[in-house]
This record gives C-alpha cells, sequence and structure tokens, in this order.
C-alpha cells in the first residue's frame, strides 16, 4: 500500500439525517493524509454528526463511497471491515462504553481483542496514558460509577492505545475542563508524528480557535454541507 | 337479496381476515425457526474455528459458567435434595410395597435422569440465565452498546452469542449430572432415615447403575447441550431485536422466557420419544 495514500476518504457522500437534533450530509467531500488533523465545526443544535460512523463504516452512505486505506467500506468482507476497524481508535459522542464491563476493561477490551500482545503490556500503556491525561489511574470500576469528566478522558485512553491510525474524536471535550485540551493536544500532535490520520469534531469555540491548532485542516457543518473553512484569525496577528 | 349478499361478503371477509391471520402468524413463527437454526448453525460453525476464541470471548465463556453453572449450584442442590425426598423415597416405598423392587433402578434413572433432572435444571437456568442474557443483552441494544462494540471491530456473534450459548450449554449438562446425584444420594439418605429401601447404599447404588443404558447418555447430551443451545439462541435473538427504547426490554425478556420453555418441552418430547423407539 501507498504509505502517502489517505487513511480516510469521503468521495461524495450523501445521507439523510437520523433525526431533528441530528446532522445529514449531502455530497461531502474530505481526504485525510497519513499524520493529518481534520477539525470539523459542527453546527449548533445539530451537534450529532453521521461522519464519525461513517468514517468507521457503521454507516453505509446513501450516495458515494467512504474509503479507509483506499477500499470502500461497503466493497470490504465482514471480516475485514472488523480487521479495519480495529485500527480505529473513537472518543464516542455520547454513551461509548459496555455497562458490565469495568472501564479498565473497556479500555483494553479492543487491544486485548485483537493482538496478542500481553495483558500486562496493554495495561502498562494504559495507566501510561492515563497518567498523561491527568488521571491518578485507570478506573476498575463499572463505567457508571465514574465521574463524567473521568469518564471522558479513559475514553481519550481508549482512543489513543494501540497507536491506531485513525483516530475519530467527537466532541471529546464534553464534560472535561479546558484545563485538559493540552493534555489531548499533546496526545494529537504525538498521532500525527506518527503518521497516523485525526478526524476532530467539535462544538466548542476554545478548540475551534485554539493556536495550536492553527495548522489543521478545516471543515464546517452548514446544513447538510460540509465547507472548507478557514483558521480563525486572532486579533494582533 | 342484496343485503343477503352483503352480509355473506362480510362473513367471507371475516374468515379471509380469521385465516389469514393464522396464516400470517404461521409464517411468521416458521421465519423465527429459521432465523433461531440459522443463528445456531452460524454459533456452532463459528464456535468450531479456534482463531474464534480470542482472550476476550474465552473470558465471556469462562464468566458465563460462573453465573450459569456455578452460582446456581446453591438452588439446584436444594431443588435436586427436595426432589429427592419426594421422588426417590416415593418410588422406594411403592415399588417395594409392590415387590417390585429389583425396579427401582430403571424407574428413577427413566423419572430422574431422563426427564425430571434435565427439565427442572433447564427451568432454572432459564428463569436464571436465559431472562439476564436476554435483559442484558435489550440494554446493551437500546443503550448503543453493540454498535459501541462493532466500532471497535468486535463482532457481536463472535464476543457475545458464542461464549453465552456454549457456556449455557455446558453449565446445563454439569448442573443436571450434579443434579442426579444431590437427588438419588438424598432419596437413598430419606429412604433409609424412614425404613422405606435398602440400608446398603452399595446396593441402592448398583440398582440404579443397573438401570442405566447407553442410551441414556445420549438422552442426557440431547436433553441438555440442546436446550441449553436453543434457549440460549432464543434470549440472545429476542434480547437484540429490541432497538429504541428501554420498555422493549422487559418484554424481550418475557417472550424469551416463553418461547424458551416452548423449546424446551418440544426438545424433551422428541428426545424422550426417539429415546423408547
Amino acid at each position: 500500500m501507498n504509505p502517502n495514500a489517505p487513511i480516510l476518504e469521503f468521495a461524495d457522500v450523501t445521507i439523510a439525517a437520523a433525526a431533528r437534533e441530528h446532522a445529514g450530509l449531502s455530497h461531502a467531500g474530505m481526504r485525510l493524509l497519513p499524520g493529518a488533523l481534520s477539525l470539523v465545526q459542527l453546527e449548533p443544535g445539530h451537534e450529532q454528526s453521521p461522519l464519525a460512523d461513517l468514517a468507521a463504516g457503521l454507516l453505509d452512505p446513501e450516495e458515494g463511497r467512504v474509503l479507509f486505506q483506499g477500499e470502500a467500506w461497503s466493497a470490504m468482507s465482514p471480516a475485514q471491515v472488523l480487521q479495519r476497524r480495529a485500527q480505529i481508535g473513537r472518543v464516542f459522542d455520547g454513551h461509548g462504553w459496555v455497562s458490565n464491563l469495568n472501564v479498565n476493561e473497556n479500555v483494553t477490551l479492543a487491544q486485548r481483542h485483537h493482538t496478542r500482545r500481553p495483558d500486562t503490556e496493554i495495561l502498562a500503556e494504559a495507566e501510561a496514558l492515563a497518567r498523561a491525561f491527568g488521571l491518578d489511574e485507570l478506573p476498575k470500576i463499572r463505567p457508571a460509577l465514574v465521574a463524567p469528566r473521568d469518564l471522558r478522558r479513559a475514553e481519550w485512553i481508549r482512543g489513543f492505545l494501540g497507536c491506531p491510525l485513525l483516530i475519530l474524536l467527537e466532541r471529546p471535550m464534553q464534560d472535561v475542563p479546558l484545563e485538559h485540551l493540552p493534555r489531548l493536544l499533546g496526545a494529537v500532535q504525538e498521532a500525527c508524528a506518527r503518521k497516523a490520520a485525526v478526524l476532530w469534531l467539535t462544538d466548542k469555540d476554545q478548540v475551534w480557535q485554539n493556536p495550536n491548532l492553527r495548522g489543521a485542516m478545516r471543515c464546517a457543518m452548514r446544513g447538510q454541507t460540509l465547507r472548507t473553512a478557514a483558521a480563525p484569525v486572532r486579533a494582533g496577528n | 337479496m342484496r343485503g343477503d349478499f352483503t352480509e355473506h361478503g362480510k362473513m367471507l371477509a371475516t374468515n379471509m381476515t380469521f385465516s389469514g391471520t393464522i396464516g400470517q402468524h404461521a409464517i411468521t413463527r416458521m421465519r423465527e425457526t429459521a432465523r433461531l437454526f440459522a443463528v445456531l448453525g452460524s454459533i456452532l460453525a463459528q464456535a468450531a474455528r479456534p482463531q474464534n476464541w480470542p482472550r476476550t470471548t474465552r473470558a465471556v465463556f469462562a464468566r458465563q459458567i460462573l453465573f450459569t453453572g456455578v452460582e446456581a449450584l446453591r438452588f439446584v442442590s436444594l431443588v435436586a435434595f427436595l426432589t429427592g425426598i419426594s421422588v426417590v423415597v416415593q418410588a422406594q416405598v411403592w415399588l417395594s410395597k409392590a415387590g417390585q423392587s429389583e425396579m427401582l433402578g430403571p424407574v428413577l434413572v427413566a423419572v430422574i435422569l431422563r426427564e425430571v433432572a434435565p427439565l427442572l435444571v433447564n427451568f432454572i437456568v432459564i428463569g436464571r440465565s436465559g431472562t439476564a442474557i436476554a435483559v442484558e443483552l435489550a440494554n446493551m441494544k437500546v443503550f448503543g452498546e453493540i454498535r459501541v462494540l462493532e466500532a471497535q471491530g468486535l463482532d457481536a456473534l463472535l464476543y457475545l452469542a458464542i461464549p453465552r450459548a456454549l457456556g449455557m450449554a455446558v453449565s446445563i449438562f454439569c448442573l443436571t449430572i450434579w443434579f442426579t446425584i444431590v437427588a438419588f444420594v438424598s432419596g437413598y439418605a430419606f429412604g433409609v432415615l424412614f425404613g422405606a429401601g435398602a440400608s446398603d447404599p452399595a446396593i441402592f447404588m448398583n440398582t440404579v447403575l443397573k438401570g442405566l443404558h447407553p442410551a441414556d447418555v445420549c438422552n442426557l447430551l440431547a436433553k441438555t447441550f440442546v436446550p441449553g443451545l436453543f434457549t440460549a439462541g432464543i434470549c440472545i435473538m429476542e434480547g437484540l431485536s429490541a432497538r429504541y427504547s428501554i420498555t422493549e426490554v422487559p418484554q424481550a425478556a418475557t417472550r424469551a422466557v416463553v418461547r424458551s420453555i416452548a423449546a424446551l418441552f418440544i426438545i424433551s418430547a422428541i428426545v424422550s420419544v426417539l429415546t423408547y423407539i
């Protein structure tokens, strides 16, 4: 495979909105090359976006194609789909946990399922990420018993665990104090440096206008249209 | 005359609607049964492949045996103990009164091992674990947790269905053997206590063992593994049939229990008939 080929590509993708608070997509196009960060600003009132589900092959577009590593999700066999999804890290918008597993089990589940890495090695990486994200340790209790801001950061750990090829961040700062944003930015920059692609969906101005994200490719959802957007100009710059 | 035609037409329409409803119901049932067989076929075919047993699936399998088998031991033991008292003691008393003590073994094997133990254990497992599986999976579906698993590349069939189905089948088999042992021991003990049977345990054991035939092993396997798989398959399907609302969860659980019990009786009757043919 060509190492410079796009990791993720939306080719003229159209999908209807699932519900009123959800956003639809009309003839959207986007390419994420290795090492690229794409920041998508969500429209107020339509924060639920199908972009991440489309990117992970969980939704089939009504028109167009979504390609992961150059291959359309719709053209892959079920086994291939599962293998490819194992290379995607994700922070979910809303409930992203299996309730009957502890947070540490949830976080390490995909790595334990898809790889033969020893449990101790996976846990050590998860604990290191937990410290990097400002958690004392990886919570070992059910997700329902963890404070939302810690739970969200535990999702960050899962999203970055095992060096995934594509990282989908759906409003990752939801419930998290802004003081932790630099920690997430650091992890995103590290991921991009090792040639992973990052798709970051946000509805927060503090993220959209963050100077550390000025190099990101920017798009904004307006109605059903995904438009290319310019980086916000800071006063005095 | 015209009124007669109208009445006749109405009756015909009513009859058509009635038979149509029955037909529709039958077609739905047949489709559900076909789907159940397809799911069970997939479970067995996929379970036979070693690569489908990563450590996560093995952990769910072990957990299922713990919940369905190990944690049910106390209750199954209690039911077996009481069943032993009522069935074994009565058999001992009535057979000795009829001068047919040598029939004790075959009668106990036929009643306890072939019928009562598998049936009661299956009932207990449906009540304890079948409902739990249906509720758990329905909740997972309603709260989008299946989607969370799929987004991480985990197949719901491999991760959720296979270990639950096989864990349940293995647990029912083991619990049935345990049930039989406890029932015989308690029956013998109470028989001796009330002077209703042979006091020598070796004689009692010998009588029971004499009543055992190779067909009983097949019967036991068929009445434990098969209903266990069907119960798990039904509960998994009903659980995953929930879609949008939390109110679907108890409905799924109720349907799962009713259909599992129906399947249990059908399988049990078929196996019993086949055993005696």
